[in-house]
């Protein structure tokens, strides 16, 4: 089918149009519109999945000329990193939409009309290969999540959707002015498979690698750029946290994957070390810090920088197993981070509060519950027959290659962050119910259920066996690192 | 002189002269009759200057009849110009009777600005150039003025008026220096000035007042001190043209004087306009972080956003730039950014009434309930000026950096960027107002069908160009081809 993919990309807009025709106030007909059209780039991702060969070259290309006066071009394409991901994003929207079903109630169409723009952003992101298209996808996709996070988020959420905004711009625009550096310095193309041939000179290299590297590493986010994810995500509604931690936090690692790190080859060795340092002190920092939070959303946010630090390490490792294990997490930690998103979410729904110390013996009054949420919880830990476990090991074992001292440490970490969730666990499900509230909570319906399926055979899919997803991967990995040593 | 040809190739300026007398004189009958009339009369000769214009565009040779010139540039200019007059005058056609502005001047006083701004342009000699300032600058006095029952309206005219003259007089000093360094007041004299220059002393002297001059009616820093409180003070829809229109007359006075003595070594071209630009866009920045009345706040973002036009004049002047796409970029630039403009104080009219201006920034409060087309546009608009993507905010300053970092002007692209992250936060500041706070106990008064029509046109043109804007940039591009100076 021709130009499948940039239907998927763009095909979250029918939904946009869908919505605008449901009379005010119809909210129910709104939330049946925009899960039948998210429905409509997950089937497409889907057929994009079977028919991808996994070559190592981008496939699906589609390249149309855009502004004629600096050879920009409208240029997509997957590849075995970026094609899990779109996949990914596709799946976890319309997973958002059937959980949010009972919430916002007056404000629904505004809700699904950001969610859907930021779902063709998303994708958009990760198909573009061409500089110019890439920035405008970046940069456009800020718009909506600020609306989502100002809109639909907590009692702080201009504070932290104005962070979040503010923060990732500064980073964003220096990357602007290293990518009309690197136009101007390549021969006036901004097409990545050329720049992906260019010669720079060593010390052009490290400033924009710098200059990337920061946005991305905000975006990450890398330690110490970390700072508004935790604000961001407690005060986002439960949908823009899903995404926010499931996808927004990849564009980073695969902005790293695609662009800073094959593109200034020399520079990134130069900063490796750097980076390996920053990822280790965010996977034991990152576990620590999430160990004594009081909340349970911004406790999931702490565990995220934790796990990125382990993608970002198996990245900067440039061995087959690190990278190969740096791309499985970055699907896996989208999995089960979205689904723990989801499960807070659900609580959240019945008792309106965060606060760990206000639940205890959960499993008494909630079992299905409780039992998802212990599986979501050890995929998170990355506990054997679990996805988890398949990319941390990779992780590891690549990166103990390229040090051994690092891996040993960040080892360690795969421990705190097993005390941090367990810990939360203990006290949230197990135990005698202490609060009252807590003693007339309805278990999960069978909405709740729908919602969480997909995502727990997942888990135990990519745990058992990797291999349908890898085998799409591999030839990828090979590239990158033939391009970065 | 032949004065056919003269008379075919200058008929958009003379129209617009012819117009305005015809205006005056018509204006005491019409009011009593056909208030609407003028309106109607103003519009017309502003169409027939654009189609006059148009034609002088295609037929493409450049020409220079001594005093003045008709090149493509001038012309590209004039569009520019008759845009924001058409614009504005769409904007006045309600607010005028709401703020009991009933003169006939005023559309006068509006086409003989125009016809001043579009002498600018077509000059060819320093002497009608500052014919062109003196005719726009003066109209420009009065129209700020016209409030006639505010004080703040007096205020910001004397005020405009006084320090004006003085500019001027500046202005006039440095052509007085220039007259003696080359013997002509005519560009083509100045552009053939001997190297080393005979006189230093007078050329710099010359290029320093001249500077200070255009800089004051550019609203450079540091000689924008008048900006915030003229725009303030002025009748909202006179702010909009001053914001546009003049700002552009003014920048066609400073490309045309850059071009032409441009070539002299000894002045420090890049150091002085880059500084003005870096400051320019700084000073502008930080200071509209403070505000907290609207038109301020726009007062202090179009300086800001002179600054970054500056950028593209420090780049066009560059030995290795490609002058050709800068000045295109500078031209481009200055249509979005009139376009914005124009938008945004229309939306500022949109919620104003008699005796409540509503200017401030807590007015904004909960619009997007009240008004979501109004809401949304405004948003749009601050998002395009911020500079996100797809907007033409975004285009026009991906054009102008790339100028930028061609001409090898790194550090001040630099600045660019960090500025525009740090506009990020004030423009947002009113977007969090419409859609994150509660309504505010006000009602909105009715709007006319012709301010909706002039956003709705603002809206699309900055969509359209955002997405698509190489057809216009071209056409920028083209007009700079064969520029006399």
């Amino acid at each position: 089918m021709i130009h499948l993919l940039t239907f998927t990309i763009f095909s979250p807009l029918l939904g946009l149009a869908g919505l605008s025709l449901v009379p005010r106030g119809r909210e129910s007909a709104m939330r049946v519109v925009a899960f039948l059209a998210s429905l409509i780039p997950l089937v497409l991702s889907v057929v994009l999945w079977t028919r991808f060969r996994g070559t190592g070259d981008f496939e699906f290309l589609e390249i149309l000329p855009w502004l004629q006066g600096y050879k920009v071009d409208y240029r997509i394409g997957v590849d075995g990193f970026s094609l899990p991901l779109i996949v990914l994003t596709t799946l976890l929207v319309p997973l958002v939409i059937l959980q949010s079903w009972k919430d916002y109630a007056g404000k629904v169409r505004g809700f699904l009309v950001f969610l859907l723009v930021l779902e063709t952003g998303l994708i958009g992101v990760f198909s573009a290969l061409d500089l110019f298209l890439f920035y405008v996808f970046w940069e456009a996709m800020l718009v909506p999540m600020y609306f989502l996070i100002g809109g639909w988020g907590g009692e702080r959420r201009i504070y932290a959707a104005v962070k979040f905004v503010l923060y990732t711009m500064v980073g964003s625009l220096l990357m602007l002015a290293a990518i009309l550096y690197l136009y101007v310095a390549g021969g006036h193309s901004f097409n990545l498979t050329d720049l992906y041939t260019l010669q720079i000179p060593h010390k052009a290299q490290i400033l924009c690698f710098a200059a990337f590297a920061l946005a991305f590493a905000i975006k990450v986010p890398v330690f110490p750029f970390h700072t508004w994810l935790p604000d961001a995500h407690v005060e986002a509604p439960t949908g823009g946290s899903v995404l926010l931690a499931g996808v927004l936090l990849k564009m980073g690692t695969y902005g790293f994957l695609r662009f800073a790190m094959p593109l200034f080859p020399e520079a990134a060795a130069t900063f490796v070390p750097v980076f390996v340092l920053l990822a280790v002190i965010g996977i034991i920092y990152g576990s620590l810090v999430s160990m004594v939070q009081p909340d349970l959303k911004k406790l999931v946010a702490y565990t995220s920088v934790a796990h990125l630090g382990f993608v970002v390490l198996g990245l900067m490792s440039r061995t087959p197993e690190g990278v190969m294990g740096a791309s499985l997490q970055m699907i896996n930690h989208g999995i089960s981070t979205g689904a723990l998103f989801l499960l807070v979410g659900m609580i959240y729904e019945r008792r309106h509060t965060r606060q760990i110390a206000e639940f205890g013996g959960l499993a008494t009054t909630m079992p299905l519950y409780t039992v998802l949420f212990l599986i979501v919880t050890v995929s998170s830990i990355g506990l054997p027959a679990t996805n988890g476990f398949v990319g941390e090991f990779l992780i590891l074992m690549g990166s103990f290659k390229a040090n051994p001292i690092t891996a040993a440490l960040a080892a360690t970490g795969v421990i705190f962050g097993a005390v941090s969730m367990l810990w939360m666990v203990k006290k949230v499900f197990f135990g005698p119910v202490t609060k009252e509230a807590n003693k007339s909570l309805v278990d999960l319906s069978a909405r709740e259920v729908a919602v969480m399926i997909p995502l727990i055979v997942l888990i135990f899919w990519i745990g058992v066996a990797p291999g349908f997803l890898t085998h799409k991967m591999e030839k990828s990995v090979t590239r990158f690192i033939e391009r970065v040593k | 002189m032949n004065w056919q040809v003269f008379l075919s190739f200058a008929t958009p300026i003379l129209s617009l002269l012819g117009g305005g007398l015809l205006i005056l004189l018509l204006a005491p009958l019409a009011k009593r009759f056909v208030p609407s009339l003028i309106l109607l009369v103003s519009v017309l000769f502003l169409g027939f200057s654009l189609i006059a214009a148009w034609g002088g565009w295609s037929s493409g040779t450049p020409l220079s009849l001594g005093l003045m010139l008709f090149d493509r540039m001038a012309y590209a200019f004039d569009f520019i110009l008759l845009l924001a007059a058409l614009l504005s005058l769409l904007l006045s056609k309600d607010y005028l009777p709401e703020e009991n502005i009933k003169d006939g001047e005023y559309y006068a006083l509006i086409l003989f600005a125009t016809a001043g701004g579009m002498i600018i342009a077509h000059a060819a000699d320093l002497i009608v150039l500052f014919l062109g300032l003196e005719v726009a600058s003066l109209s420009a006095y009065v129209l700020t003025g016209m409030k006639r029952n505010v004080i703040k309206s007096y205020e910001a005219s004397l005020k405009y008026f006084i320090m004006g003259s003085i500019a001027s007089g500046f202005f006039l000093y440095g052509i007085a220096m220039a007259y003696g360094a080359a013997g002509s007041t005519s560009f083509a004299a100045l552009q053939k000035l001997s190297l080393p220059p005979a006189e230093p002393i007078l050329v710099f002297a010359a290029v320093a007042m001249i500077l200070i001059g255009v800089g004051f009616k550019v609203a450079a820093v540091p000689f924008h001190l008048w900006s915030p409180d003229v725009y303030e003070g002025a009748p909202t829809s006179v702010t909009a043209f001053m914001a546009t229109a003049i700002k552009t007359a003014g920048f066609a006075a400073l490309i045309r004087i850059a071009l032409s003595l441009g070539h002299i070594p000894q002045i420090p071209w890049t150091n002085i306009l880059a500084t003005l630009a870096a400051l320019t866009m700084t000073v502008g920045n930080l200071v509209a972080l403070r505000q907290h009345n609207i038109k301020r706040m726009l007062a202090y973002s179009s300086i800001a956003h002179a600054g970054y036009a500056l950028v593209g004049v420090t780049a066009a002047l560059q030995k290795n730039s490609l002058a050709e796409s800068t000045i295109a970029a500078i031209l481009f630039y200055l249509f979005a950014y009139s376009l914005m403009t124009v938008g945004a104080f229309a939306v500022v009219i949109a919620i104003g009434r008699r005796g409540d201006q509503a200017e401030e920034l807590t007015d904004y409060s909960g619009l997007a309930q009240k008004h979501p087309f109004l809401a949304g546009a405004m948003a749009l608009f601050l998002f395009s000026l911020t500079g996100m993507p797809p907007t033409i905010g975004f285009v026009g300053k991906f054009y102008l950096f790339s100028g930028a970092i061609e001409a090898g002007l790194y550090g001040l692209v630099i600045v660019g960027v960090l500025n525009s992250a740090v506009s990020a936060y004030y423009y947002l500041g009113p977007i969090v107002k419409m859609y994150f706070q509660k309504e505010r106990d006000y009602v909105l008064p009715p709007i006319s069908y012709t301010l909706l029509a002039t956003i709705v046109l603002c809206v699309f043109i900055v969509i359209y160009l955002g997405l698509f804007p190489s057809d216009v940039f071209l056409m920028a591009r083209e007009s700079v081809r064969e520029i006399v100076f």
